[in-house]
């Protein structure tokens, strides 16, 4: 059973423009409801104006204006921001590391395999939002 | 018209003329002093032919310097362009694979023939991606960042997974695959990456195998695993048994089967980052042996895989 807490949002912080609508495209089929920023400065403007904190982040590293790290940097000196989990999303095959690095509580590969994105997703929107 | 000449004094090739048309004679002192001039004159050329050598080999080494200062610049920007060109060419991709496996997700109930054709568009997703992962592995090889992210597992385990996922290209090339594994065959290494290496040397039997059956053996020690895949197929001829380990390397003909010429490149970087050796006896004509050494617990696990593995496509 899924906890309605976050309300099975997601929000993916994703530059391009068609890998963002793809990932929105099938959580939205799996009764997800994404919420969708350009760069690492949107993220926060989103997060601050949301009412509600999304079940989770899917973050991607390389954007223009704020990049993933320094958004993660920012997200956890906030502490009404910080416990939202982040999974990392970088078609860098060292995106193990730099989910390590930043402290996230996973990494996704690009090309992101549909499978593994929605048992990842519904794990951490099914915790206690 | 020269004039007629005689010798005066020699020395290491130098000789002091006079020409016979002048009378006056020469004493023994003045010659004995012409000697050391023909000595000084012949050690000055020597010391500025010496001289002269030194320099035209200090300035081949400078533009041999140069060369491969050039040749290593070049070799750099490619494997850089590379790394670039695999993370850019996998965006697209990303998009591509997840609208495709998004429709197939959808359609796999209401119509199958759809569905079918859509599961061939996604493994050709998931080929590509693969291809653009062993254009990423060359480049971290070649800057030497092949990270390991070692866990304890069962290889036995592990070999018939990998088997089991090759069985239908197997059943087409008619190259079954008949393992020959121990019960348990524990130890520390990357799963991810020995798993990489499985698939490469076994699809390789299958592939190169001419339709025979393939052995795969695997043995523990205390210490040590040994594999060792057997096929019968086309085999390798002497003269590129020792060239297929390397980069872009292929001893079968390219007109017959495809490939980068990646595969056995980073299969042996694999190999040696834990520690191992591969090693490959064969025959033309009579097949083909790959035997991989590794040690069982020469890699400590990483601490936090576990948690950041979790989600890894």
């Amino acid at each position: 059973m899924i906890d309605p807490g976050c309300e099975k949002t997601v929000l993916i912080v994703e530059d391009d423009v068609d890998t963002s609508d793809a990932i929105a495209e099938v959580l939205e089929d799996g009764n997800y409801r994404p919420l969708r920023a350009p760069n690492g400065a949107a993220a926060l403007d989103e997060l601050r104006a949301a009412e509600r904190a999304p079940c989770m982040i899917l973050l991607d590293m390389m954007m223009p204006v704020m990049d993933g790290r320094e958004f993660r940097a920012q997200q956890r000196e906030d502490p009404s921001l910080r416990e939202i989990p982040v999974v990392v999303l970088s078609a860098h095959a060292d995106a193990a590391s730099y989910a390590a690095q930043m402290d996230a509580e996973g990494y996704l590969r690009k090309p992101i395999d549909l499978r593994a994105l929605l048992e990842t997703v519904e794990r951490f929107c099914a915790r206690d939002g | 018209m020269t004039p007629p000449e005689q010798a005066l004094a020699r020395s290491q090739g130098i000789t002091l003329r006079k020409s016979t048309t002048h009378r006056w004679p020469f004493t023994a002192n003045d010659l004995s002093f012409l000697e050391a001039v023909a000595n000084v004159i012949a050690a000055a050329i020597a010391r500025a032919r010496i001289e002269e050598q030194l320099r035209l080999a200090e300035r081949r080494t400078v533009e041999e310097r140069g060369r491969s200062e050039q040749a290593e610049a070049a070799l750099r920007e490619r494997d850089e362009f590379i790394s670039v060109a695999a993370h850019e060419l996998r965006t697209p991709l990303t998009a591509l694979q997840l609208k495709l496996q998004g429709l197939e997700h959808g359609l796999a109930a209401a119509d199958p023939r759809r569905f079918q054709r859509l599961e061939g568009a996604v493994r050709q997703t998931e080929r590509l991606s693969r291809l653009i992962d062993r254009l990423l592995d060359v480049s971290r090889i070649a800057q030497g960042r092949l990270d390991l992210w070692p866990e304890e597992f069962d290889l036995a385990i592990l070999i018939r997974e990998v088997a089991d996922d090759l069985r239908e290209p197997a059943a087409q090339a008619r190259a079954p695959l008949e393992l020959h594994l121990p019960e348990k065959a524990e130890g520390s290494w990357d799963r991810l990456r020995i798993e990489q290496v499985l698939v490469n040397v076994l699809s390789n039997a299958v592939k190169y195998g001419a339709g025979k059956p393939v052995s795969v053996k695997l043995e523990v020690e205390q210490e040590r695993v040994r594999l060792a895949v057997h096929d019968q197929g086309i085999g390798i001829p002497a003269e590129d048994v020792s060239r297929i380990f390397g980069r872009f390397q292929r001893a079968a003909s390219i007109r017959n089967y495809g490939g980068l010429g990646l595969g056995l490149y980073i299969t042996r970087h694999i190999v040696e980052a834990h520690r191992g050796t591969i090693a490959v006896a064969s025959s033309v004509g009579e097949g083909s042996t790959f035997s991989i050494d590794l040690p069982r617990f020469g890699l400590a696990p990483a601490a936090n895989r576990n948690r950041i593995r979790g989600a890894r496509a």
